[in-house]
């Protein structure tokens, strides 16, 4: 047994020493460090982890897009599509096609009829349209029509025009 | 050694470890950030950075209004890539696949298990992942979508989908000789093979764009990691001068010709005369350009640009226009028609139907060859040659369509003696529908030249638009009055006792001239081979359209310009104005009134004269007269550019047989034949 070896204590230490023995010895700034580190360690996490995260939102709005890219396009070629169709749909064969199913023919020329009025009407001041409800007796009472006595004359007249070209 | 210096040294080693490797990781961190930046930039890029060609569409056709002539349809592409197939599943695949998409299950087993394939490379072979397997292509996309969820919710990440658009031909075969066609070569580019398709290729063809992105591992594009943009644009859009209801009119009535006199060919022209616009143009035979197995080889070819004639009688009102223009003739000059018979240069030259002592306008009215060629004599071959090319004879019309022909017209220098007397009754000389077209345009509008025109705008993609010009340009005609006499000589031909009576349109004044050319075959006229031509305007006063209607060797029971095309004439001509809503010229049942009595007088003089000439043979007889002499057979005649034979020797006596037969080209002594055939 070392008789000579004791445990030195606190007051017969110099200061220095004192010192650190008071503050835990001198492995103390280890752990600091390594407190640091994990503290940084933590952060790098942390921002690993939101970017992480971002990264994950982004893709899935990128999904997104793309597939309203998708959509986008599917929607012009349908419109395509539909434009082709309707010019189809109003091509002359598929026309016939339908009248011919459906029993029509086509309109007869000699059918149309033209209209043309033979005179202005007369502008009266004073007058309203109830004064010509009722049209007066006479000549003036056929303004639109063309009796066939008549035509019969502008008939011979254009006649005697022919016959003089000939 | 005391316990706490050993565990300083375990705790310094620690230290100096960590020391160690946190050294090395900011190293490594340098190297990585610094030294090697540009080179590991660079490989990352290549993985995950796509750059994708994109291709715009192709300009299409539009009618004038906008309808939509020539189009793209989308139609879809299905592949594979057999060297991403799991083997363990490429049964199942296969099985899937060939159900879904109708194939034979052998071919895509076999198609599907070829993983590799070999090449051949700086003269070495290499075996490369076969990475591209057609599964399935020209899907039309309806369909293509569904196919595309079914086999996108199988998980068969091995099969890819790509749309692309093919030409499409909405109206078929409408217009198709002029729209053309085109074809996707083996760069994947169309181009145009004829008509407006080729010609205006160029500014119908897309610019292609290129787009650089950076992409997921998955190959998504990542929402605003496009680093380089070229954007592409689409091609401009045509926009013709056709009126597509109009052309549908034109489509229908060539197809009632065809079946009704069955010609080798038949077309129709209508063009607005101030504009030069060519409003519809319609040929048969024709093809449907979205079935190429019903192209032959007499369908494609735009046979109005490109193929001539000898157009016949339609070229007198040229020839008399310029002889009324200098004075050397008035609409009331009088000619002697030498009953059908006269003799120039040694040839004889004939009218269909005896003609005697007539005025200029009565030989428009019954087109008379004998009557034009003497106003020609008189005019000279040098006032001759300028009238018909100021008419546009011998030059293009101006449509710029592939392959046009200038017609064979011949130069002044090169004309024969006899040629003076042919070339004004349309032999002698090659001029295709477009030109006649132009020529009557110039009529119809006072005299002032055209150029047809097909093309009436460009839109560019962006908006912007390019109409082509139309130039305008003085009057041919020196005197003011020239355009309203030979208009007024051009209605009589469709009044009664015209050669186109059947053209009349109720209620309109209609102008035109009746063409009625023998072909030529083997270097002689033919008798039996006919192009039947009207040509006309109307209403004749102001009119709205020229329209041409030509047949081919028509073979039904007449060859006559009257009556083969003059019905079809009138009856899109009916349609047409009805369609514009063009007032008539004159009341329609006054203008029946007055065709009837004209008829009447027509009747009543031709049967007045036939009498006269009964009597005058029953004379003849009478006091003993021998028969007319013969005149021995025609000669070939060479003009300089081709060899025409002219007419058949006149028989001695004429025989009830003779009037029989409308085919054999023979004398008319009845009026009653002669208008049937007309």
């Amino acid at each position: 047994m070392n008789r000579f070896t004791r445990l030195k204590e606190h007051k017969d230490l110099p200061d220095e020493k004192r010192q650190t023995r008071a503050s835990g010895g001198s492995g103390g700034w280890v752990w600091a460090l390594t407190a640091k580190i994990i503290l940084i360690a933590v952060l790098i996490f942390g921002a690993h982890s939101i970017r992480v995260v971002y990264k994950a939102k982004t893709e899935d709005l990128n999904k997104e897009a793309r597939r309203i890219d998708a959509q986008i396009r599917a929607i012009k070629h349908e419109t395509m599509n539909l434009r082709n169709r309707k010019a189809q749909l109003s091509a002359r064969p598929y026309i016939q096609k339908k009248t011919a199913k459906l029993g029509l023919r086509a309109a007869d020329y000699s059918q149309v009829q033209h209209v043309a009025l033979l005179q202005e009407p007369k502008y009266v001041p004073g007058r309203t349209p109830a004064d010509y409800a009722e049209a007066p007796a006479g000549k003036e009472a056929r303004p639109y029509s063309v009796t066939a006595r008549e035509k019969k004359k502008d008939g011979r007249k254009d006649n005697a025009k022919v016959a003089a070209v000939f | 050694m005391t316990h706490f210096k050993s565990m300083s040294v375990r705790v310094f080693a620690a230290f100096l470890l960590f020391i160690g490797v946190f050294a090395y990781l900011v190293y490594h961190l340098y190297e990585v950030q610094i030294l090697r930046h540009e080179e590991l930039l660079e490989k990352g890029k290549k993985k995950y950075t796509q750059k994708v060609v994109t291709t715009g569409n192709t300009g299409e056709v539009f009618d004038y209004s906008g309808y939509l002539l020539v189009g793209n349809r989308p139609y879809g592409i299905i592949f594979a890539d057999p060297s991403a197939v799991p083997l363990k599943h490429l049964s199942a695949a296969t099985d899937f696949l060939s159900k879904e998409l109708s194939l034979d299950r052998d071919k895509v087993f076999r198609g599907l298990s070829r993983r590799t394939k070999l090449l051949e490379k700086d003269g070495k072979k290499i075996t490369i992942p076969c990475q591209y397997f057609l599964l399935k292509t020209k899907i039309p996309y309806e369909e293509f979508e569904q196919h595309r969820q079914n086999i996108t919710s199988a998980n068969m990440k091995f099969v890819h989908f790509e749309t692309e658009y093919a030409r499409y031909y909405p109206k078929d075969g409408m217009l198709a000789n002029i729209l053309g066609l085109s074809t996707r070569g083996n760069n994947g580019k169309l181009t145009g093979v004829t008509g407006v398709e080729k010609k205006y290729e160029q500014n119908m063809r897309s610019v292609s764009g290129e787009l650089t992105f950076d992409r997921t591992r998955d190959g998504i594009p990542i929402y605003g990691g496009v680093t380089q943009q070229i954007p592409e644009k689409d091609g401009s859009n045509i926009f013709l001068t056709i009126r597509e209801p109009i052309q549908s009119i034109l489509e229908d009535e060539l197809d009632k010709l065809m079946a009704e006199h069955n010609p080798k060919s038949a077309y129709a022209v209508m063009a607005d005369p101030y504009t030069g616009d060519i409003l519809a143009m319609a040929q048969r035979p024709t093809f449907n350009p979205n079935d190429r197995s019903s192209m032959k080889s007499d369908c494609w070819r735009n046979r109005m640009a490109e193929d001539v004639f000898e157009p016949g009688s339609v070229i007198k009102p040229f020839a008399v226009a310029g002889a009324l223009d200098r004075g050397v003739v008035t609409p009331d000059t009088i000619f002697d028609c030498e009953n059908g018979r006269w003799h120039y240069g040694g040839y004889p030259l004939k009218d269909d139907h005896r003609v005697g002592k007539v005025t200029v306008s009565e030989i428009i009215k019954q087109s008379s060859n004998i009557g034009t060629a003497k106003i020609a004599v008189l005019m000279g071959k040098h006032a001759l040659d300028e009238t018909l090319r100021s008419f546009g004879f011998g030059q293009r019309s101006g449509l710029q369509l592939p392959n046009e022909s200038r017609g064979l017209y011949p130069r002044v220098e090169r004309w024969a003696k006899v040629s003076l007397t042919r070339i004004p009754i349309g032999q002698g000389m090659a001029a295709s529908p477009l030109q006649i077209v132009r020529g009557y345009c110039m009529l119809a509008n006072g005299g002032h030249p055209v150029s047809l025109r097909l093309l009436d705008r460009i839109e560019t993609a962006d908006g912007k638009v390019h109409k082509t010009p139309r130039p305008e340009a003085k009057s041919i005609f020196r005197r003011k009055e020239t355009h309203k006499e030979i208009v007024k000589m051009m209605k009589l031909v469709t009044e009664p006792g015209g050669t186109a009576v059947q053209a009349g349109v109720r209620g309109y004044y209609v102008a035109g001239k009746t063409g009625t050319a023998q072909k030529v075959i083997n270097g002689r006229y033919s008798s039996r081979n006919h192009i039947a031509s009207f040509v006309g305007f109307v209403p004749a006063d102001n009119p709205k359209f020229v329209l041409l209607v030509t047949a081919d060797e028509p073979s039904g029971k007449t060859y006559y310009g009257g009556s083969v095309t003059g019905p079809y004439f009138r009856s899109i001509s009916e349609r047409s104005l009805r369609y514009w809503n063009v007032p008539p010229d004159v009341d329609p049942e006054l203008y029946d009134a007055r065709r009837k009595l004209a008829a009447k007088q027509v009747m009543a003089a031709k049967i007045r004269l036939w009498a006269e000439e009964r009597k005058a043979k029953e004379e003849r007889l009478r006091k003993g007269a021998s028969p007319a002499k013969s005149i021995p057979p025609a000669k070939p005649v060479s003009n300089g550019t081709h060899t025409s034979s002219v007419s058949r020797p006149v028989q001695s006596t004429r025989t009830e047989k003779k009037r029989e037969n409308p085919r054999s080209g023979r004398y008319y002594g009845t009026y009653t034949a002669m208008m049937k055939n007309r």
